[in-house]
Order: structure tokens, then C-alpha cells, then sequence
């Protein structure tokens, strides 16, 4: 025995196509309601469509009574949630259906009132009591029933061909004889045959009930150490990750809540590079993210949390080169992070400056799993290579030492360094080459203007801005390539506002 | 006499603690190598870097051990391996990455923070990460920059430091490579490359002043390996 509960608004509209996926909850709130409703009613309800539902009512007459008194009720908590609702009870789950779609098209039409449309149809009565209905209503079944057919086999008739055929009814539609339809028709033919009929073509899929993926714990007595708290986050974690594993998912962010013995709350919100459901990935990547912001005082409660998503599909390949799994690169750079502080790990980004060594980062992810990687084209070697020479390769000093720099003809003579600790061994200059002018920024809003000239030379400070990650502070240098007699390579800057010089980078 | 260095031998065999006196590991098996990024290097070190062994670049300032670290991630890039990058003084060029090719998205770059800790520090960290990236594995390089380290610093470095992060990469498609300006990490069958620096290691290109422009460095290697290369 089947009970299907449809909205009247939802019916009277035209469903199109895209609306024929099953909803999910939380979308269409007479959904919501009919869900509820259900629910309270049987464990076992399947979503066949917006504003659709069909209970298993089997047993349900051992709780409520009658059919009708069963069907009534669903009706009226319906009605109590502000959705008016039609009621088909019947022995198979498509008769019932097409009696409360009829029931929710004459509520729509104000063909019926709301309080009489609950239809009872005992077992073995099911294509009589069809049989006067229009047959537009098989349409709109089988436009519901179309996520759920498989692939390739389609219940699309065109209603326009069974008019042309002078069928208006269910019942004419029923009489005609099955072989000659599947001769005409092929396998849909069959199939609004049997839905004319009454007929299941599939048994009631139960729509599994949304659990929130959240597991709590609670302590005798509060945990002070991060230590012990990783064993409670095991098994916390291990049941969540099962839940994913078995339905397929992966969690995208990790919520980590702790209830303090201040009786405060303390949130910890990690975000994933992708699906995970490793309890010991998520356990590694929790703890180590609370090592680095650990909570100010004991912990009564532990609680987590997953935002569930599908889960990844990696289909590994035996001609792509193997990289590390998401998994290890989000354990490995979290506990980089630990190592070599926050902001500090991650890919090298080029900015689009001159400014030298103007350098972003942006999280690591490895290179795309599980696809061929396509081989960049490799620089030309220059001619100098067959020599034995690299390119030109520099190493950047971050925040740039000041030097002194004693000039002959306009060319550097010879280096002194002024940070002895960082450059300690300078010298006479052997060889230069320069200068080249650089500047830029000067156009940015807020940037320092560019003075035309130094009048004076002053001692600068290196502003450390100026080479930091995000520059946004105008520059105007003259950069000079040096080789020292010690066969030390540099190359030096000179801010032409300032008139100071730095050692850029060195060569090597 | 003759029993007493079997028992040795035996007992460094069993505990896989050297492969240079003892045939353990069997020494024999060959050592898959990958390029260096420098065409000409590679049949001096027998093909390349070897994997699953710790290798060395040794030199001072302006030797070019730094155009030969990046030419090896480019290499690495070239062949679709993922690389990673322990920089301990933070002293990375972006520009000069990009210009050898290598992808910057196939790189994991660990800066250190040198205006953030004393140097002893930075080197317990960088020696940490360098460790946890082996561990991890999947990587086709990695390398440790400790070059403006100073050797006195590196000196200090327990014994068995080198030894245990050997251990990591240890039959692993893994080269393992340290930058450095003494040679203290060449694992057994590692190579050590030194490079020397002069002021005829400097490449000029233009005939007139004006003109004038450096284009590079020249790399004068020299190899070192224990065994390998003897054969």
C-alpha cells in the first residue's frame, strides 16, 4: 500500500523538464512540509518530485486506521503546515500517484475542494478507478519518473499522438492491446500501457534522510594538551569519515568547535584544497592547525564538523608521472606551516611589475591528478651553455643590504659593505656593466612621488616594502652588474631619489 | 683479524649503515639518474643526479651553484616532476626561475625568515622541512638551500642528521640535493659537485662599454662520488 501526497500549486503548474529532478531538502518549503509530513508517518519516503512524495504506508492502518483515515490525516498535517495537498492511497505506487496528481490538478482548476481531494483505491481496483482519468496526467508522471529510468530508455510519447489516436482516458489507453503497442511504440509504448494501467515499473526508492555530518564529545574532565585531544578527535573523526566513505562524499571544510571550561566557544574553520575523507589526513591537518592557534583555556567538549560534497573520483593513470596525493600535500604543507611559519609555504607567483624580485605566493596544490602533464617548452639554452655557462641566476637579499659605493667615472670602483654581518667580504670592482634605469609604480595612488633628483646624498634605510610580496610603494633605480676582484658577482642598485645603494641580488 | 672486519661488515650490512666500505645495498644494482638541466654536465655524473640519494652543490658565492639548482628544477619541471624548494635565507629569484623554466606551480617553496630568527634557528628549521618533504615523498626534487649558511653552523649539525635524512629518500625516484658551501651531506652514492669562483667565471656579452652586458656564469665542476663513478 502507497500513499502519495501532492501539492496542489506545484501540480497545477507545468513542470518542465529541469524540474523533474528530485529536490533536495531545503529547496521548495511545500516540499519541505510534505516531507515532514511524511516523515512523521513512515520511515520509508521517496521525493519523486517538487512538491511530490510517496509514503511506503504499508502498516500504517495498525497505527491510524483505515486507509482513508490514514490518507485524511497526511491531508491535514499537510493543511496544518500551510500546504494544501491532494491524497491517492492505492496498492501500487503509480496508481497513487496518478490519483493525488489528479486530485492536485481539480484543487488547482477549483474543480474540487481542498478537503475532498483524498482518493482510496483497495487493492485490485486500481485500473477501474484510473481508468476516467485524462491521460495528461501519464505525461506528467513520466516526466517524474525520468531521473530515475536508466539511461537510454525512454517513457517520451508525444501527448499530441495519443490524441490523434482518439485516446483521451487512462481507461482507452489501457484497453489497447499491449503486443500492437509495442510494435507501434517500442518499450515507451509498454510503459504508459502499464502506467495507464496502475502498474509499477520500479519499486519505492526511499530518500535517505539528511543527517548533519557532526560528532560531538564530551570530557569527564578537561583536556589541557593537544596531545590527548588527538585520541578524542580519532574517534570522533573515524565514524564521520565512514558516513563519507559509505555515501560517497568528502568533506571540504573542517569545523573544529571547542567549549572551553570559560564556558566560551572556540571555532576553528579549516578549508580543504579538495574532498577528503582520510580520518588520519583531517585528524594530522585539525591538530596541527590547533598546535598553531591552541585554545586559551581547558576543553569540556569537542565537536567537529563536515560540509559534505560529492566526493573526488581519481581515475590514476599508467602513462602520467605520480605526484603526491591532495591528501599528503595538505598534511605536508600544514606542517611546513608549523616548521616555517604562517605565509611562508607555498608556489612562487610572478607579479606583473619590473620591480625586481617582487615576489606573491599562493597555496601549493600540486599540478592536476591523474592527467598527463603537458611538458613545457624548455627555454633555449643559450650558445654560452656548450661553454659550461648557466644563465644568468640571481639570489635575492631580502631586505637588500646598504653598501657604499666609491665611483670612478661614473662606474663603480669599489664596494664597502655597511651590514659586515650579511655581506662580509667586499671589494674592488673588476669589471660593471650598467646602468639600467628602472622605476615604476609612481602611478599608483598613495605611492610615494618621485622627487626629480636627490639634492644631497643622505643615509637610507632600506624600506622594506619596496621588497616585499606586495609592493605598492613607487621605485626609480639605476642597477648596475659588478664583478669584484674576489670573483664575487653583485648586483648593486642606486635609488635615484635617494641617492643610497643597495646590493640588489648576488649573481650565481 | 680477518674475522673481526667480516663481523663489521656484516653487522653494517645487516643495519644498512654504510655502502662504501660493505657491498650493502647492493652497490651493484644501477642508479636510475635524471638530468641536471645542463646537457653537458650530465655524462660527468653518469647521466645526472642519482635518484634516492643525497647530492651535493658545493661552492662559494658566484660559482653558479645557484644556476645549477634552478637548471635541475627545470629539468625536473621538464620531465612533469613535482619539485620543492627549501630556502633557507629566503633569497629565491622568481625572475630568474621563470627564465630557466621552471613551473611555478609545480614548485613548493618553504621560506625561511632570516630577519625573523637567528641563524642557528633557520637551519633547525629548514634541516626539518627538508626532512618532512623526503618523508612525504612524491617529489622528483628537493632541495635544501643552506648555501649562506656558515660551514662552522652546518658543522655543528649532529652527526646523524645527514644519515637519518638519507634514510627518507632511500629508494625513492627522489633526488635529493643540498645546496651548500662546504661538503657535509653526499650520501654513499651521492655525487658532490664542486664549483669554483674567479673572476673568470663571469660571462660578458658586447663589444663596447656601452654595450656591455653579464649573461652568465660559467661552471667549472669538479665531481666527487665514492664509488660510482669509479667503475
Amino acid at each position: 500500500m502507497f500513499a502519495a501526497l501532492v501539492a496542489a500549486a506545484t501540480a497545477s503548474s507545468t513542470v518542465p523538464p529541469a524540474a523533474t529532478v528530485p529536490p533536495v531538502a531545503g529547496g521548495d518549503s511545500s516540499t519541505e512540509a510534505l516531507i515532514a509530513v511524511a516523515r512523521g508517518a513512515s520511515p520509508r519516503v521517496e521525493i519523486a518530485g517538487p512538491g511530490v512524495v510517496v509514503i511506503d504506508a504499508r502498516g500504517l492502518t495498525r497505527l491510524f486506521g483505515q486507509e482513508a483515515q490514514v490518507a485524511a490525516l497526511c491531508r491535514q498535517q499537510a493543511a496544518d503546515r500551510g500546504v494544501v495537498a491532494a491524497v491517492g492511497i492505492a496498492a501500487t505506487r503509480t496508481a497513487a500517484l496518478l490519483l493525488a496528481l489528479d486530485g492536485a490538478a481539480r484543487i488547482a482548476a477549483s474543480a474540487l475542494e481542498a478537503s475532498q481531494a483524498v482518493v482510496t483505491v483497495p487493492a485490485g481496483a486500481e485500473a477501474a478507478a484510473l481508468a476516467p482519468l485524462p491521460l495528461a496526467l501519464v505525461a506528467r508522471l513520466a516526466a517524474l519518473e525520468a531521473p530515475a529510468r536508466p539511461r537510454g530508455r525512454t517513457a517520451d510519447v508525444p501527448l499530441a499522438l495519443w490524441r490523434r489516436w482518439g485516446l483521451a482516458t487512462l481507461g482507452a489507453l489501457a484497453a489497447l492491446p499491449a503486443a500492437d503497442l509495442f510494435e507501434r511504440l517500442g518499450a515507451a509504448g509498454l510503459a504508459w500501457h502499464a502506467m495507464a494501467r496502475g502498474l509499477d515499473a520500479r519499486p519505492l526508492v526511499p530518500t535517505a534522510e539528511p543527517r548533519p555530518f557532526e560528532a560531538a564529545c564530551a570530557f569527564e574532565w578537561p583536556i589541557e594538551a593537544i596531545e590527548p585531544l588527538s585520541f578524542a578527535l580519532g574517534r570522533v573523526l573515524d565514524p564521520l569519515c565512514a558516513r563519507l566513505d559509505h555515501d560517497g562524499l568528502g568533506t571540504v571544510t573542517l569545523q573544529t568547535t571547542l567549549r572551553l571550561v570559560t564556558r566560551e566557544l572556540y571555532v576553528r574553520r579549516l578549508g580543504l584544497p579538495m574532498p577528503m575523507r582520510d580520518p588520519k589526513v583531517l585528524r594530522t591537518l585539525i591538530v596541527l592547525d590547533l598546535e598553531s592557534h591552541p585554545p586559551p583555556a581547558g576543553i569540556d567538549v569537542l565537536t567537529v564538523t563536515f560540509e559534505p560534497v560529492a566526493g573526488r573520483i581519481v581515475q590514476p593513470s599508467l602513462l602520467a608521472r605520480a605526484h603526491p596525493r591532495p591528501e599528503t600535500i595538505a598534511t605536508l604543507t600544514a606542517r611546513l606551516r608549523a616548521v616555517m611559519g604562517d605565509g611562508r609555504v607555498g608556489s612562487p607567483v610572478a607579479l606583473d611589475t619590473h620591480r625586481g624580485g617582487a615576489i606573491a605566493m599562493r597555496p601549493f596544490d600540486g599540478p592536476a591528478t591523474g592527467l598527463p602533464l603537458a611538458v613545457p617548452e624548455t627555454p633555449p639554452v643559450p650558445e654560452h651553455d656548450a661553454a659550461g655557462a648557466g644563465r644568468l641566476t640571481l639570489r635575492r637579499l631580502r631586505p637588500p643590504p646598504q653598501v657604499r659605493v666609491e665611483l670612478a667615472r661614473g662606474c663603480p670602483a669599489r664596494v664597502r659593505s655597511l651590514e659586515p654581518r650579511r655581506l662580509p667580504r667586499l671589494g674592488a670592482v673588476r669589471q660593471s656593466a650598467g646602468p639600467w634605469r628602472s622605476s615604476g609604480d609612481w602611478w599608483r595612488p598613495g605611492a610615494t612621488p618621485m622627487p626629480r633628483a636627490a639634492a644631497t646624498p643622505s643615509v637610507w634605510q632600506p624600506d622594506p616594502s619596496v621588497w616585499s610580496d606586495e609592493p605598492a610603494t613607487a621605485w626609480d633605480d639605476d642597477e648596475w652588474d659588478v664583478v669584484l676582484e674576489s670573483g664575487t658577482a653583485l648586483r648593486l642598485a642606486r635609488d635615484r631619489r635617494r641617492d643610497a645603494w643597495v646590493v640588489a641580488a648576488l649573481i650565481d | 683479524m680477518q674475522a673481526a672486519r667480516l663481523h663489521i661488515e656484516a653487522l653494517l650490512r645487516a643495519r644498512r649503515l654504510d655502502r662504501t666500505v660493505t657491498d650493502a645495498g647492493a652497490p651493484s644494482d644501477p642508479v636510475r639518474a635524471v638530468t641536471t638541466g645542463l646537457p653537458w654536465l650530465d655524462p660527468r655524473l653518469a647521466g645526472g643526479w642519482p635518484c634516492g640519494e643525497t647530492s651535493e652543490i658545493v661552492g662559494p658565492v658566484s660559482s653558479g651553484r645557484t644556476s645549477l639548482l634552478i637548471a635541475s628544477l627545470a629539468a625536473a619541471a621538464a620531465r612533469g616532476d613535482v619539485a620543492a624548494l627549501i630556502d633557507t635565507h629566503d633569497t629565491f629569484d622568481v625572475g630568474s626561475a621563470l627564465a630557466a623554466g621552471v613551473r611555478l606551480d609545480h614548485l613548493l617553496w618553504a621560506r625561511g625568515d632570516p630577519a625573523g630568527a637567528p641563524a642557528h634557528v633557520l637551519l633547525e628549521r629548514a634541516i626539518k622541512a627538508f626532512g618532512l618533504v623526503l618523508e612525504a615523498g612524491g617529489f622528483g626534487v628537493v632541495a635544501l638551500d643552506v648555501a649562506d649558511v656558515a660551514p662552522a653552523d652546518l658543522g655543528r649539525l649532529p652527526f646523524t642528521t645527514w644519515r637519518r635524512l638519507q634514510r627518507f629518500v632511500e629508494g625513492r625516484d627522489t633526488v635529493a640535493l643540498v645546496l651548500t658551501p662546504a661538503p657535509v651531506a653526499r650520501s654513499a652514492r651521492g655525487v658532490t659537485l664542486e664549483l669554483t669562483a674567479s673572476t673568470a667565471t663571469a660571462v660578458w656579452a658586447g663589444q663596447s662599454r656601452r654595450a656591455r652586458r653579464l649573461t652568465g656564469l660559467a661552471l667549472t665542476p669538479h665531481v666527487r662520488t665514492a664509488r660510482r663513478m669509479q667503475g
